[in-house]
């Protein structure tokens, strides 16, 4: 995979996170008016659930009342009275149960100490709900009035008659704090916010401090709850700090409470966090395994790609190498063929040519009236060149043999300074005809070889016949040899014009001419000279810088 | 025989002075020539025998032809190479040249092309004399101006009757 792809992957990511952001960020509002508006429910709940808590219990506790008013209403006073104990500790919630008889005085009451026994209603002038109640024969229930021990209470007068007779009142009181510590007190431990209570007159019967404090927009809600609506509403306190507010109506007989429940709306943000600090784990490890996941398939598919990569190239290599291969070896084919060729016109032309010379050299001496001198000059054209087509043969044989690894070595104990010796003698008129001199470095007590010696200095006439060919006159030919480990090395130099590098490897082919058919040969001499030496388990090249000479160099072992 | 003969301009003037019986020093000094080369000029004009230019590096090819031709009182020059050859043609302006076509530096056709385009020298018969006896190498040597084509080994015998073929064919 390319640096392209990974990088337009690593875009597709980033632009899927973006828009999973975007599309969170749009659902936000929506989610946070469900939820807002849930929480108003859920608040509008617990506020109705606390009021009918409430009805009930205030209701049970009149109705309580009125059974004992109406079971005993024919017993004397005592009978009733003796009641009231078991009723304020079986039925806890009153404050007192009291007894006032049909004149209007407090007889009894229970507990004692909370009883204002001889209290005169008519005496302190407070006899209106007491004579209401006697006339119509009806419960009433009165406002929540404060109590001379303090704190708000709600004053239960129940009538007693017998039949026509009024025999009295039974008075039950309960105190506001009563119910609220019970009922709506609760409702606010560990949470956030504030309960209230209040009465259909504005009265607040719990909390209200609360209001104290100057609220925005709680005149409506004050209003609904005067009137025993329910519902949800808003409001804000100074610091413009919106809170919500849920309330349902207390129903208790004719009395109208209502509960109220103020949360803050930051209790909407602070949930609708919550639930996205749940969202944003989730969704953080989804992306982690997204991201993960997609980086863990590029890295894959980049390795896999590199390795195919890997392969592919190796195998264009394989391809490229064997292509190369070819190509050589169609080139070498080529060369050969064309060296082939040489060879036919060069062997074509070197028998030929003494032919020729010793035909027409033959028809001369044929010829009437020839001068002595002509005669040996044409006999000796003839006898060099028979010794001359010989050389030729020779050499093809020789060539023939070592190709097919037929050569005979005579292997004999032989000393390399006598060839040597041998050799230069040979070449010594020659050299010294094109005024060469000829350097000889033999070291003493030179050990002997084991070779052929006839086929190691056919090598050395060879390479010296070869160093004067192209050294022009007034050179140098040196011929060095010197002990190594084992092995006599033998360097044949000259100052003739050298072999460009690039043909120094392939003097030693058969038919290969320096400078092609330039310079006359039958390219023959230094592949038998190589053939030789192999076969005597010996190595040969040539070293050469053009236009100052070259050197060979044979190495033998011992 | 004096009507064979090939004289350039050098030569006319030399044989109008030697007719006025001026001296060889009067002569050289007159056509700014040396005298030693006066002489060869005046040998060579005082040679009437058909001369024939022989072309091959070998000498052992050479000699026994040179003897042969010799005897048969031609008067034979040689070269070693192409360029000894053109040189050659130009100084001593032969009736014939036998050409090899392998030579050092300048080949054997090269050397045929140049004489057959040059046209001081176009009219001079040339033979080519070759180990080369494949028929495309006769059919180049031909195409290229060359009078004959005699391989070797060639008869002495044929290549005389050949040179006085083309001798008698290209005379003037």
């Amino acid at each position: 995979m390319n640096r392209d792809s990974r990088v337009a992957i690593l875009v597709i990511c980033v632009v899927l996170i973006v828009m999973v952001i975007l599309l969170g960020l749009r659902s936000h509002g929506e989610v946070r008016e469900t939820v807002r508006t849930q929480y108003g429910e859920q608040q509008l709940m617990l506020a109705r659930q606390a009021a009918s808590s409430i009805s009930e219990f205030a209701n049970e506790r009149v109705t309580i009342i009125e059974i004992l008013a109406r079971d005993r209403s024919g017993d004397p006073v005592d009978n009733i009275t003796r009641c009231f104990q078991t009723i304020y500790t079986k039925s806890e919630g009153f404050y007192s149960i009291e007894y006032i008889n049909a004149s209007g005085v407090v007889v009894y009451g229970y507990p004692e100490e909370r009883a204002p026994i001889g209290y005169d209603l008519y005496a302190e002038n407070r006899s209106d709900i007491f004579e209401a109640v006697r006339d119509d024969g009806e419960t009433r229930i009165c406002r929540p009035t404060y109590l001379f021990e303090g704190g708000l209470g709600s004053f239960i007068w129940v009538p007693v008659h017998d039949g026509e007779e009024f025999r009295g009142v039974i008075l039950a009181i309960i105190r506001v704090s009563t119910i609220s510590d019970k009922f709506i007190a609760p409702l606010m431990a560990n949470r956030t916010g504030y309960v209230y209570m209040m009465d259909n007159h504005g009265q607040m019967l719990y909390n209200g401090e609360l209001f104290e404090r100057p609220w925005n927009g709680w005149t409506a809600i004050q209003s609904d709850q005067a009137s025993g609506k329910e519902g949800t509403a808003t409001c804000s306190d100074a610091t413009n700090e919106e809170y919500i507010v849920a309330y349902a109506p207390v129903r208790w007989r004719d009395q109208l409470w209502s509960v109220g429940v103020l949360v803050p709306e930051s209790e909407v943000d602070s949930l609708i966090r919550s639930v996205y600090k749940e969202q944003m784990i989730f969704l953080g490890a989804v992306i982690a395994i997204i991201t993960g996941g997609s980086g863990g398939l590029i890295l894959m598919f980049s390795r896999w790609n590199k390795r195919l990569e890997a392969e592919v190239k190796a195998k264009t290599c394989d391809l490229v190498r064997t292509n190369e291969e070819l190509t050589r070896a169609n080139k070498q084919l080529k060369e050969l063929d064309k060296l082939k060729s040489e060879f036919v016109s060069m062997v074509s032309h070197e028998l030929k040519t003494p032919l020729a010379a010793m035909k027409t050299s033959a028809q001369v001496l044929q010829g009437d009236g020839i001068g002595g001198e002509t005669r040996q000059e044409m006999l000796n054209v003839i006898l060099r060149n028979i010794d001359r087509q010989t050389k030729l043969v020779t050499d093809l044989l020789d060539l023939s043999r070592i190709e097919s690894g037929r050569m005979k070595l005579d292997k004999e104990k032989v000393s390399l300074g006598d060839i040597i010796e041998d050799a230069v003698e040979n070449v010594r008129q020659e050299a010294e005809g094109k005024g060469l001199r000829l350097d000889i470095d033999l070291p003493e007590g030179l050990s002997p070889i084991y070779g052929d010696s006839g086929k190691l200095r056919q090598v050395l006439i060879n390479l010296l016949d070869n160093a004067i060919k192209f050294t022009a006159y007034g050179g140098r030919i040196g011929i060095k040899v010197r002990e190594l480990n084992g092995q006599v090395e033998l360097r044949i130099s000259d100052t003739g014009v050298g072999i460009p590098a690039e043909e120094l490897e392939r003097i030693f082919d058969k038919f290969y001419q320096v400078g092609g058919a330039q310079t006359r040969g039958t390219g023959l001499g230094l592949a038998i000279c190589k053939g030789i030496i192999e076969a005597h388990g010996g190595r040969i090249w040539a070293e050469s810088r053009p236009g100052e000479g070259s050197t060979f160099v044979i190495v033998l072992n011992k | 025989m004096t009507e064979k003969l090939k004289l350039d301009e050098q030569d006319r003037k030399i044989l109008e002075l030697l007719n006025r019986d001026a001296t060889y020093s009067e002569i050289a000094e007159q056509l700014g020539i040396t005298k030693s080369e006066l002489e060869s000029r005046i040998r060579r004009l005082s040679d009437t025998r058909i001369k024939v230019l022989i072309v091959d590096d070998e000498p052992d090819t050479l000699l026994p032809l040179k003897r042969a031709l010799e005897q048969e009182d031609y008067n034979v020059i040689e070269a070693r190479d192409g360029l000894e050859a053109l040189e050659k043609v130009r100084t001593e302006i032969p009736d014939l040249v036998l050409l090899d076509l392998m030579l050092p530096g300048i080949n054997g056709f090269e050397v045929c092309q140049r004489l057959k385009q040059d046209e001081m020298t176009s009219y001079i018969p040339v033979i080519m004399l070759t180990a080369k006896s494949e028929v495309p190498d006769k059919v180049k040597g031909l195409e290229l101006g060359a009078d004959d084509y005699v391989t070797k080994p060639f008869d002495l015998a044929e290549l005389k009757v050949r040179i006085k073929a083309v001798l008698r064919r290209t005379a003037p």
